[in-house]
């Protein structure tokens, strides 16, 4: 604890002129954003952010470089992941219905197997297309460019906050 | 026809379908506009994080004890990671020390943008909730690029960070510094010195100094009401000793200085973030005894190459030796206790976590006596109450 204990501080008490300038501030203020608006919405089916290297999105396996070590399905804090025996090969299947996304397997596993997409917003119609079994779990998500959604980076600027550059 | 005459006294339901930041039940008893006591039904949204801590082991608790908080997570992680390295015995590097302030400042400016927001909704004052929820982006935006997830970052383990900072991230952070700085002149103008806001505020639930202590108040709250108390200057953990910064503390105790206090505190945590900025020291990010354990190859190709912590095998299951420990963190919304209890197996026998908002369910009750009906949302707006992180 600091040796010089600080007083504590008052706010100003409002007075009657300054409060007729404090209702005008705060009006102007509005009708300068009204003027001038900040927005920051992302205009989502149209546009879509292109993640950063390093997002913890979905997850994919590298079916041939995975050495079945078990790893991931033991630090799987959700028990997400499980191992299976395909073709006398251990390898992880994952339940996307129960991952946290906390990247641990990613981080643990010995051999890079496995590794974070840039994807995160993935639909099922169904509740068993969340098991995703070595074969399934084998493939990128990265879904092709079809020229409909827009990709955009967001990035922080001094005097809009965030804002979208396309992505090229 | 008769009409029916409104009772002078009854009982009015606040919830549970979301009251404010969470499900929680107020049961409000009313004679005519005055409220005689409030009666809150909490638990809504237990997790049982504590009995679930029994079962779990030590990595698998980090993404758990982040749930209570979503958006104070790096605080929960850091406090729970503490007390295990107390228990496990090991040393955190410089760097990570200060990686870990940053990461927690960068999160509490985010936690106090989603709390002004908050309150601004509750006094149908619907700018401020658009402006702190779209202010508070910026700074999870910074989270993502450093940790990798907006909410829930898992970012602190035992030993160390998971992720090194970039200079990118660096940039990003004084942008958004200066951008901060400039809105926030533009926050007092259209809610801080706004007339209609500070009427809603101003001599509205005062807890005095001494029932503030009484009452076991925490954090902003507690030094709204003129106690001079920060874990972060009582205990100083991760780099606070070596970084310079006020806490900013009130004389008056309503709802107006509580607010008060989470700006300036905004405005604090970004001078901490400008020093971490220009102090952070090189070197590792975790601790020698685990960053030994990793692999040549994978050492140069993730942690020297894209300053990336590979979790070597000990994390998958280890055992620390049998001792309990304590830890405390000043987290967004105020002190943040743990406990944990080993007994030598890969599971905490004891995980015991006391946060912020469970001690501010008797100061909401005791506040709410005695006001009017339209200044629970008030009180309950100031005081930053967030129902998951009570119930746990």
């Amino acid at each position: 604890m600091d040796s010089v204990k600080k007083e504590p501080k008052e706010y100003k008490k409002e007075n009657p002129i300054g409060l007729f300038g404090d209702h005008l501030n705060a009006i102007a203020t509005g009708l300068k954003y009204f003027a001038k608006p900040q927005r920051i919405t992302l205009k989502y089916p149209e546009e879509s952010i292109r993640l950063p290297t390093g997002y913890r999105g979905l997850i994919r396996l590298y079916k041939d470089v995975c050495i079945g070590c078990t790893l991931c399905a033991m630090i799987c804090p959700a028990d997400a992941m499980k191992m299976m025996t395909q073709e006398g090969k251990k390898l992880p299947i994952i339940n996307y219905g129960r991952c946290v996304f906390c990247g641990f397997c990613v981080d643990i596993c010995p051999v890079d197997a496995l590794k974070e997409t840039g994807v995160h917003d993935v639909a099922f119609s169904n509740r068993r297309d969340l098991i995703f079994d070595p074969d399934k779990f084998n493939k990128n998500y990265d879904v092709p460019f079809t020229g409909v959604v827009r990709k955009v980076r967001a990035e922080v600027d001094e005097k809009k906050g965030i804002r979208y550059v396309p992505d090229s | 026809m008769d009409v029916e005459v409104v009772p002078v006294t009854g009982e009015l339901n606040v919830g549970p379908q979301h009251p404010g930041s969470g499900h929680m039940r107020i049961l409000v008893k009313l004679s005519g506009d005055i409220v005689d006591d409030v009666e809150l039904d909490v638990g809504y949204v237990h997790r049982a994080v504590e009995k679930l801590g029994e079962n779990r082991n030590y990595m698998h608790l980090i993404p758990l004890v982040e749930r209570p908080a979503i958006l104070d997570s790096v605080h929960m992680n850091m406090g729970y990671v503490m007390a295990v390295e107390k228990i496990i015995n090991v040393d955190v590097p410089e760097r990570a020390l200060y990686l870990r302030s940053f990461a927690a400042e960068v999160n509490r400016i985010a936690s106090h943008f989603y709390g002004i927001g908050i309150l601004g909704i509750f006094l149908g004052h619907s700018t401020s909730f658009m402006w702190g929820f779209g202010d508070r982006e910026i700074w999870v935006h910074i989270l993502e690029a450093l940790t990798g997830a907006r909410v829930t970052n898992s970012y602190v383990i035992p030993g160390g960070v998971r992720r090194d900072i970039s200079p990118s991230i660096i940039e990003m952070t004084k942008k958004a510094i200066s951008y901060t700085r400039r809105k926030l002149n533009d926050w007092k103008k259209i809610f801080f010195n706004n007339p209609t806001i500070r009427a809603r505020l101003e001599n509205v639930g005062v807890m005095t100094k001494d029932q503030a202590i009484a009452w076991g108040a925490v954090g902003p709250n507690l030094r709204a009401s003129g106690v001079y108390f920060d874990v972060r200057k009582a205990e100083p953990y991760a780099a606070y000793s070596k970084l310079d910064f006020d806490i900013p503390v009130y004389k008056e105790g309503d709802g107006y200085a509580r607010s008060m206090v989470r700006l300036e505190e905004i405005e604090q945590s970004m001078r901490i973030l400008e020093q971490i900025i220009k102090d952070i020291p090189q070197g590792p990010i975790l601790s020698e005894r685990f960053l030994k354990q990793i692999p040549p190859t994978r050492m140069k190709k993730w942690v020297e190459g894209q300053g990336r912590i590979v979790l070597p095998g000990y994390y998958a299951s280890f055992r620390p030796p049998k001792g309990e420990a304590t830890s405390r963190v000043e987290a967004g919304r105020g002190e943040l206790m743990y406990y944990v209890m080993s007994d030598g197996s890969a599971k905490p026998y004891r995980l015991r976590m006391i946060t912020p908002s469970y001690r501010l369910i008797y100061v909401f009750k005791n506040l709410c006596k005695g006001v009017r009906y339209a200044d629970v949302v008030s009180i309950y707006g100031s005081l930053d109450y967030f129902p998951p992180e009570a119930d746990r």
